[in-house]
Parts: C-alpha cells; structure tokens; sequence
C-alpha cells in the first residue's frame, strides 16, 4: 500500500513537474526556453540509457559497448508502431479524451518497443556473455552496428532518408516516469540477492558457480534488463525528437554512454544519474566554444581517470569492468608442508 | 568395488581419468566415501589431487570414467547444478568474493536455496522480503558458528588469512552440502591454527551431518581428522585405508620420501 501511494505521488510529482516547466519554458517569459526544455528531455533519456548499461558493465563487471544497439531497436519499433498502427488505436479509443489516448498509444508503443529491444537482448546476450571481456566488448560493439546497418535498409522506417511523421506523444512527464521506473527496478535488483548474484559474478566468476550461480543466466537476465531500459528510453526519445535518424546511433552513442557511467562511477546509481545529466549538459554549456568542445570534453575525461578513476561518485569497490580483465592472475602458491 | 560399499556410498568415483593434451593428470582413479565419514585425500605435488577436486566440481569434464553423488550422476554437469545437486567446495588459493563484505560473501551462497526469483527481486514483492528475510537470518548464524560475526561488515580481503578460510567455509556451508570438499584448509596455518580447524572440521560434520573430502599437505591434520585415506601420486592410486595402514605404507614413504 506504501508503495502504491510512493508511486502515486511520484506521478503527481511529474505532472506538476511538467505543468511547471510547460508554463516556463514552453509557453513562459524565458528566451530559448523550448531549448533548454530540450535539453532536459535528453538528459533524462541519457539517465535511462546510463542507469541501465550500468546494470551490465558496473554492476555485473561485463564490458558491453552496444547500448546504442537496443536504444535504436526500441526507438525504430516503438516510432513504427505508432506510425502505422496509431490511426487504428486512435480510432479504437477515440471515446476517451485526447490526452489519455496519446498516453495509451505512447504506453503501447514503448512497451513494444522495450519487448523488442529485450528479445534482441537475449538474442545478443545469450552467445555473446559466455565471452569475457574484449571479446564481449567486440562482439557487442559488431552488433550495434549490424542494428544501425539493417535499419538504414528498411524502407518502411525511412532508410537512409530518416523516419519522419512519428507523432509526438512524449514529454517531460513521460521521461520523468521512464527514468524513475528505470532507477527503480535497478535499485529493486541490485538490494535483492539477484543483484548479490551480479555482484558475485563481477568479483570471481569461478567462485560464483561454486557457489551454485548459473552464471550465464544471470549475466544475460542482467543484460536483457538493460536492454528493455535502453528500448524505452529509444521510444521516448523517439516520440520527442519525431524524426529518427541512424546517425543517433552509431557507435560514438554507445560510447557516450559507456563514458557517462565510467565518469559517474561504475556500479553506482546515483553515479551514472549524475554522470547522464553532466554529460547532456555539459557540451550545451561549452556550444560557445564550438571547435574547442570537443577539446575539453575530453581533457576533462582524462583528468577524472588520472585523479579519480573510480568515476565522480565511484565507491572504489568497482574499479571497473576494465580491472576484471587483469586481475585474474592466480595468486602465489604457498609453502607446501611434505613431511609424512 | 564390493556391491554392499556401492550401494550404501554418497559419493563414487569410478575409473575417472582427466587428460590435458599429452598429459594426463589424473589416471584410472576409483574410490567410494561412505555418509558421514572423514575421507582424506593426499599425495605430493603434482599428484592430481586438485585436478580430482575439479572433477569433482564440474569446473573439469572427465576424459573417461564417472562420478557419481548418489544416485546421481555428476559427469558433464555444470559447476552450479553440481552444487545444487549437494557438493561444496573450498579453494586452494581462496577465492573470496574480495571487494564485498564478509556478510554479503556467506549472503551470495544463500541465495541457492533461499533467494527469490528475478521478478520477485525487480518488483521489491512480498516474497523478495521473505527470501532476504530468511538469507539473513542463515548467513548470520554461519557466521555465529565460524566466529566470524564480529567481522560481518568487514570488507572480505581485509581479513587475515585464517579468517579467509574460515569465511570460505562458511560461504560453502551456506548452499546447504550433504558433501564439503576442503581444498588444502590448513595451508599456510601455524600449528595452533591447524589444531583448532581440526576441531571445527569435526564439529561441523557432527553438526551439520556432512560428510567432508579433505585434500591437506599438512600430515598432522590429515592424521588426527581423517577416518580413511586415498594416497595419489602422478595422478595414480597408490594406497587407501585407515591412518594407521597409511603411515606405515612403503609406496606412500616412497611416494612422499622419494626411494631410499
């Protein structure tokens, strides 16, 4: 009961969230306001994104570099089906109020879009975890980009001219739900002793299986979660911007994400959150600066890794995916006792 | 093998060889542990005895010959349905789960028998807390019995090393074994520290109805705990019996003194 009223209130929250924001930024005194409302939306899909590779690559140890990969097939497949079966739905619901039936066609959408990109998550998953490290990494990083291949050769989604006319069903509110949904569900998992289970599996995999963990069920549930995530932040993104382009992406998307997950602290929530919204908003700040951006996007990049490599909020239990690569060197024997 | 010893036997090795390329580490080996007993298994390095472990445990495949724990067989499972099946094991080189708590070590071994299912866990239900409920409660009563509960929030590899292995028990004990295998427990221990894991080996299978497959190097706990022995060397069988048939064993002098 407790929780259905958290729910209820976090909802009402995002409502008048909205309405705050509508009546400032969109239709209020400040200059530019529909560009910082933009801003706002993307930060809020980058959270998802983060908060859900985190489950992968932080919490789990495994380095998957394909994020962009599941983001597209829940952007694509959720802007289709409104696209084509929106009329259809409108039409059957057309006896409720214009609002609730944009929320019903974008709730239906999404979760078409997060199912797909679930099934390519499994998909991908189920071979590709049984690798470790690089081998994960590349295999991920060839997926992603097979995805933005194939969907630049469908016609129906606008091939290489981009997918344009899809309705826009999604705002603040929407993405305010999807993020906080997300962070629920991750922070839900990691306190269970599934998250233990993913935590185990990060630390020593020989162990875990010893310890009765069918490791590779784990490592994939933990991914396919993931992927659901990024589908949904794709279907929000999708019903914002209202043209999908491949160009969003490629594999410099995915790295983003890695990037914004290693800056907040790889295996913390409240890391990757902070690391998504720096992330959004800092290279609007530096737009001023245009050909210098880039510049010191990265020089800030280095600096965090050289001075605080466990990421901004890091806890310093999770040096990163990365370290799980070089410690798996045996340690030394011990004096052996041979007297009979 | 005798049909009465194979009848009544919790776990049977049969003809088990392991070869990897050219060599082979293990090598026609057979032996039985009864319910209940103390079985040491021993022999001077390189004689496969942690290869048999292995095998034990999934983590290796036999090239020819089977296990079996029961009436199970366990050859070609999985490392985690062979500790589902009731098998737990220690590792030689411990292999803590460093970076997390000593709590959280022992709480990832519960989650076998105890943890809730992956929808219970992402919706935070009614069961989820039930099964942390439970898994917290077993996790702290292992520790009670290691002694380690003062050190349950302590981070893993900060422990010393007897409390390590200690903690390596516990987490073992901890997916609910009818079999404990103890890969070398006493390396590295000083004299006082192998006389009180001797105790605590026999307290624990009286406690906790194990039976428990001992692999040590230190002679006087193999000596002083266990009921019969399997003596390997290059990977063969060379003696098998009480400590006493053992000790006076010339194969087992040899394999261990070299020959005179």
């Amino acid at each position: 009961m407790k929780r259905l009223l958290v729910i209820l209130a976090f909802i009402a929250g995002a409502a008048l969230i909205q309405w705050g924001l509508t009546a400032l930024l969109l239709e209020g005194p400040i200059r530019q306001g529909p560009y910082y409302y933009q801003i706002l939306i993307l930060a809020g899909v980058n959270v998802m994104l983060a908060v859900s590779l985190n489950l992968t690559n932080g919490i789990t140890g495994q380095f998957s570099i394909g994020h962009a990969g599941f983001f597209a097939v829940g952007a694509y497949v959720a802007a289709a089906l409104s696209f084509y079966a929106g009329p259809g739905i409108r039409a059957a619901t057309e006896f409720l109020p214009v609002f609730a039936q944009d929320g019903l066609l974008l709730l239906i959408a999404s979760s078409a879009g997060m199912l797909a990109a679930a099934c390519a998550g499994w998909l991908v998953g189920m071979p590709s975890l049984r690798l470790r490290g690089d081998y994960l990494a590349i295999m991920t990083l060839g997926f992603g980009e097979i995805i933005r291949v194939v969907i630049l050769n469908i016609d129906a989604v606008g091939g290489a001219r981009g997918f344009t006319g899809i309705p826009r069903l999604a705002d603040f509110f929407w993405v305010l739900l999807g993020a906080g949904a997300c962070v629920a569900v991750v922070r839900n998992l990691v306190k269970s002793s599934q998250g233990r289970a993913l935590l185990a599996i990060h630390e020593d995999e020989i162990a875990a299986q010893a310890m009765g963990l069918a490791v590779t069920r784990h490592k994939v549930a933990a991914f396919v979660i993931g992927a659901a995530f990024a589908g949904l932040a794709g279907s929000l993104f999708a019903h914002f911007t209202m043209f999908l382009h491949t160009n969003s992406f490629t594999f410099v998307k995915s790295f983003e994400i890695v990037i914004m997950i290693a800056l907040g602290g790889l295996g913390s929530i409240a890391g990757a959150v902070i690391g998504a919204v720096t992330l959004t908003v800092l290279p609007e700040v530096f737009r001023g600066f245009a050909e210098y951006r880039m510049v010191i996007y990265a020089l800030a990049l280095i600096l965090i890794m050289i001075y605080r490599p466990q990421g901004l909020l890091g806890t310093g239990r999770f040096l990163g995916a990365g370290r799980a690569l070089f410690k798996r060197a045996e340690k030394p024997g011990h004096a052996k006792d041979v007297a009979p | 093998m005798s049909a009465a010893a194979s009848s009544s036997a919790l776990l049977r090795v049969d003809k088990v060889t392991r070869r990897f390329g050219g060599l082979t580490a293990v090598k026609n080996v057979s032996f039985t542990v009864e319910p209940g007993q103390l079985f040491g298994l021993i022999g001077p390095n390189g004689a496969g005895k942690t290869t048999m472990f292995n095998l034990i445990t999934g983590l290796y495949v036999p090239s020819e010959g089977t296990i079996s724990l029961g009436d199970a067989p366990l050859s070609g499972l999985p490392p985690h349905r062979i500790t589902a099946g009731g098998i737990a094991r220690t590792f030689q080189n411990i292999r803590l789960f460093g970076g997390l708590s000593v709590l959280d070590n022992v709480k990832i071994a519960c989650h076998l028998r105890h943890g809730a299912t992956l929808i219970a866990s992402v919706m935070g239900s009614k069961a989820l807390r039930g099964s942390e409920a439970a898994i917290d409660a077993t996790a702290n009563r292992l520790l009670a019995i290691m002694g380690l509960d003062r050190l349950a929030h302590e981070t893993a590899a900060n422990l010393s090393y007897g409390h390590q292995r200690r903690l390596e028990i516990a987490r073992a004990l901890a997916t609910e074994p009818r079999l404990l295998l103890l890969d070398e427990p006493a390396a590295g221990m000083n004299p006082q520290e192998s006389l009180d894991l001797m105790h605590l080996i026999r307290r624990l299978r009286d406690e906790f109805r194990l039976t428990i497959l001992l692999v040590e190097h230190n002679m006087k706990v193999v000596m002083g705990v266990c009921e019969r022995i399997h003596v390997m060397d290059h990977g063969e069988s060379i003696a098998e019996g009480s400590p006493e048939q053992i000790r006076r064993d010339a194969k087992v002098i040899e394999a261990y003194l070299g020959a005179g």
